[in-house]
C-alpha cells in the first residue's frame, strides 16, 4: 500500500513538473527569436505585441497541439499493436496522408468546406485509406500480428513515397516547389484557425483514450489475453484506428509530415511513469507538446534569420533513436 | 454448464474441428490430449469466444456464448494462452489487477472489493511476495502462477489452460497441477487443460478427452482413454502402459 501511495505521489510530481515545464515553455519559447526581445521590450511597441500575439503565440499553441496529438496517438498505436515501434509514421498512415495532400496540390482543386481545404480532405482520405489497407491485409491472415503490421506499414510507406515521386514527376515547377516545401513540414501559422480546428478533435480523442486506459493496458499483453479478460479488442481497434487516422490526416495537411514524435515521447515517458496508460496518456502528450515547441524554436533560430523545417529536426533526433530502439528490441 | 453440439471449425479450407460434441459439468477437471494439429488449442479458444465458428452451438449455462458480451463472458470463463508476453513492463500486481477488468464500470478506478480480491488471489497463488516486480522478468513458473492469479481474479466458473506446464521443470509442473486440484476442490471450479503431458493428466484429472484429426476419439476416465490401441492409432507410436503404485494412476511410456 505504501508503495502505491509513493508511486501515485511520484506520478503527481512528474505531471506537476511537466505542467510547469509546459507553462515555462509557453512563456519563454515565444521570446526566443529573430527580433530579440524581453517581455518588457515586447510589450512596449505595437509591433512587438503583434509579433507575440499574432505570430509567436499561435505558432506555439499549434506546435503544442501537434506534439500532443502525435504523442497520444503513438501511445495508443503502440498499445494496440503491442510494439513500441508502431506510430502513424512507421505504419505508413502519414505517408498516405502526404500522398493525398500531394495529389490535392497537383490537382489544383481549391474547395473549402467548413474551413477545411482540399489538401486537408485528401490528406484525411489518404490516412484512412492507409489504415484500411493495413487492417485488411493484416486481418486476412491469422489476426493482427504486430510484425505483419509494422512490415505492412513500411511497405506501404515505400509504395506511397514512390507514388509521391510520380506525382512530382507530373507536376510543374511551382507545384513541385509547393509540394517539397510542404513535405518538409512546418508549424508556421498565422492566427488561430488551425489550433481552433484541432482543439475539439484532440479533446475528443484525449477523453476517449483516457476512458479506455485500462483496456489499453490489457491489450498490450496480446489480443487473446485481452479478449479473455473481457476487452472488446476489435471495437477498440476500430475506434482508435478511425479517430486517429482522421487526426493524423488533419495534422499532416496542416503541418506536413512531422515524424518520430510519436516514437520518442511515449518511450521516454514510459521510462519515467511506467507502462500504465492511465498515467502515460496524461504525461506523454503534455511532454510531447512542449517537446515539439522546443524543436520548433530550434528550427526557427538555428539558421536564423532563415528557418529550418521542423520535420528535419525531429527526424534528425528520431532516426538514430528509432535504430537504437530496434537494436534494443532485437536483443531482448 | 458447458455444452458443445456438432461443432465444426475450419481455417479457410482446412477443417480443424469436425462435428465435436463435448460438455463439462461444474467442478470437473478435464484434460484435452492429442497429437499436434489435432485442434486442442482451437477448441478451447472457441469455448472462450476468441475464435468464432459459424453456426456452432457452444452453450454456457444454456445460453449461446456469442450472445454474451466480452465482459460477461470474462466473468464466467478465464483463459490462459500458451504464451503471454507483455510488450511493456507491468508489475505482478498490475497483471493480477487486469483480472478485475470484467467488473470495471465506466471510469478506470478499481473498488476496495477489487483490491481485496486481487490481494486474496495473489496470496492463494503465493505471488504476493513479488507483487512489485516486473512481470516480464519472472521465471516461467512464477509467470504461470501470476497468470493463474489474474485468471482467478476474474472469479470465473471455468478456467481454460493451454499447455500451462510445457515450459516448466518437474517441480513447477507438479506445483501447477497441485494448485489446480486445490481450486477444483475448494472452489468447485471447472478446469480444462490442454496438455501434452499425458502422465500428469492421468494423475490429476478425472476425465481425459482424446482428440485426433479434429474429432473426439474417446472421452472418459483415464483408464478408458489410455488404451494402447487407441494411443497407437492416434499418435502413431507404440506405448507401454502401467500403473504407478504410489499414486494408483496410469502412466505411459512411448516407444518405437
Amino acid at each position: 500500500m505504501n508503495d502505491k501511495i509513493r508511486s501515485v505521489n511520484s506520478y503527481r510530481t512528474v505531471v506537476g513538473v511537466l505542467l510547469l515545464f509546459t507553462v515555462l515553455t509557453i512563456f519563454t519559447a515565444p521570446l526566443i527569436g529573430t527580433e530579440e526581445s524581453s517581455f518588457v521590450d515586447l510589450f512596449k511597441s505595437n509591433v512587438g505585441l503583434m509579433i507575440f500575439f499574432d505570430l509567436r503565440l499561435p505558432r506555439i499553441a499549434f506546435a503544442f497541439l501537434v506534439g500532443f496529438s502525435l504523442s497520444i496517438i503513438g501511445v495508443a498505436f503502440q498499445a494496440l499493436l503491442q510494439n513500441e515501434l508502431a506510430t502513424p509514421y512507421t505504419l505508413g498512415v502519414a505517408s498516405g496522408g502526404a500522398l493525398g495532400a500531394v495529389i490535392a496540390i497537383k490537382s489544383g482543386l481549391a474547395l473549402t468546406v467548413f474551413g477545411f481545404t482540399t489538401t486537408t480532405f485528401f490528406s484525411v482520405a489518404g490516412s484512412i485509406l492507409t489504415i484500411l489497407i493495413i487492417y485488411v491485409i493484416a486481418k486476412s491472415r491469422a489476426g493482427l500480428s504486430p510484425i505483419t503490421l509494422v512490415l505492412t506499414g513500411v511497405t506501404i510507406s515505400l509504395l506511397f513515397s514512390s507514388l509521391i515521386l510520380f506525382v512530382h514527376y507530373l507536376a510543374d515547377f511551382t507545384e513541385t516547389y509547393r509540394m517539397i516545401r510542404w513535405l518538409m513540414g512546418g508549424l508556421q501559422v498565422a492566427g488561430w484557425s488551425y489550433s481552433l480546428t484541432l482543439i475539439p478533435l484532440v479533446a475528443f480523442i484525449f477523453i476517449y483514450l483516457l476512458r479506455k486506459a485500462v483496456a489499453l493496458n490489457i491489450v498490450s499483453s496480446g489480443d487473446e489475453m485481452a479478449l479473455s479478460k473481457g476487452v472488446d479488442v476489435f471495437s477498440l481497434q476500430k475506434g482508435i484506428f478511425i479517430i486517429s487516422s482522421v487526426l493524423v490526416g488533419i495534422i499532416v495537411a496542416f503541418a506536413g509530415p512531422i515524424g518520430f514524435i510519436g516514437l520518442i515521447i511515449p518511450h521516454l515517458v514510459r521510462l519515467i511513469v511506467g507502462a500504465d496508460h492511465r498515467k502515460l496518456l496524461v504525461a506523454a502528450p503534455i511532454f510531447g507538446g512542449s517537446f515539439l515547441i522546443w524543436c520548433d524554436t530550434l528550427a526557427r533560430t538555428i539558421i536564423s534569420p532563415a528557418e529550418l523545417p521542423v520535420g528535419i529536426i525531429t527526424a534528425m533526433l528520431g532516426g538514430p533513436f528509432f535504430i537504437w530502439l530496434l537494436v534494443k528490441q532485437k536483443r531482448m | 454448464m458447458l455444452e458443445i453440439k456438432n461443432l465444426n471449425f475450419s481455417y479457410g479450407k482446412n477443417a480443424i474441428l469436425k462435428d465435436i460434441n463435448f460438455s463439462a459439468k461444474a467442478g470437473e477437471f478435464i484434460s484435452i490430449i492429442g497429437p499436434n494439429g489435432a485442434g486442442k488449442s482451437t477448441l478451447i479458444k472457441l469455448i472462450d469466444g476468441i475464435l468464432h465458428a459459424e453456426n456452432s452451438d457452444i452453450l454456457l449455462d444454456g445460453e449461446l456464448i456469442r450472445h454474451y458480451s466480452r465482459k460477461q463472458l470474462a466473468q464466467k470463463i478465464a483463459y490462459l494462452p500458451q504464451e503471454s508476453k507483455f510488450a511493456f513492463s507491468f508489475t505482478v500486481r498490475d497483471v493480477v489487477m487486469m483480472g478485475r477488468f470484467p467488473y470495471l464500470k465506466g471510469v478506470n478506478l478499481y473498488t476496495a472489493e477489487d483490491i481485496h480480491i486481487v490481494k486474496e488471489m495473489m496470496g492463494l497463488m503465493e505471488v504476493d511476495q513479488f507483487a512489485h516486480r516486473n512481470f516480464n522478468e519472472l521465471s516461467g513458473g512464477e509467470k504461470q502462477r501470476v497468470l493463474i492469479a489474474s485468471a482467478l481474479a476474474q472469479q470465473p466458473r471455468i478456467i481454460l489452460l493451454d499447455e500451462p506446464t510445457s515450459a516448466l521443470d518437474l517441480h513447477h509442473q507438479i506445483a501447477i497441477y497441485h494448485v489446480l486440484k486445490k481450486l477444483q476442490r475448494e472452489q468447485n471450479l471447472t478446469i480444462i487443460v490442454v496438455t501434452h503431458d499425458i502422465n500428469l493428466a492421468a494423475q490429476y484429472c478425472e476425465r481425459i478427452t482424446l482428440l485426433g484429426n479434429g474429432t473426439v476419439i474417446r472421452d472418459g476416465e483415464p483408464k478408458n482413454v489410455l488404451q494402447f490401441n487407441l494411443l497407437q492409432e492416434t499418435f502413431g507410436v507404440k506405448v507401454y502402459i502401467d500403473i504407478n503404485p504410489l499414486t494408483d494412476s496410469l502412466y505411459i511410456l512411448p516407444y518405437e
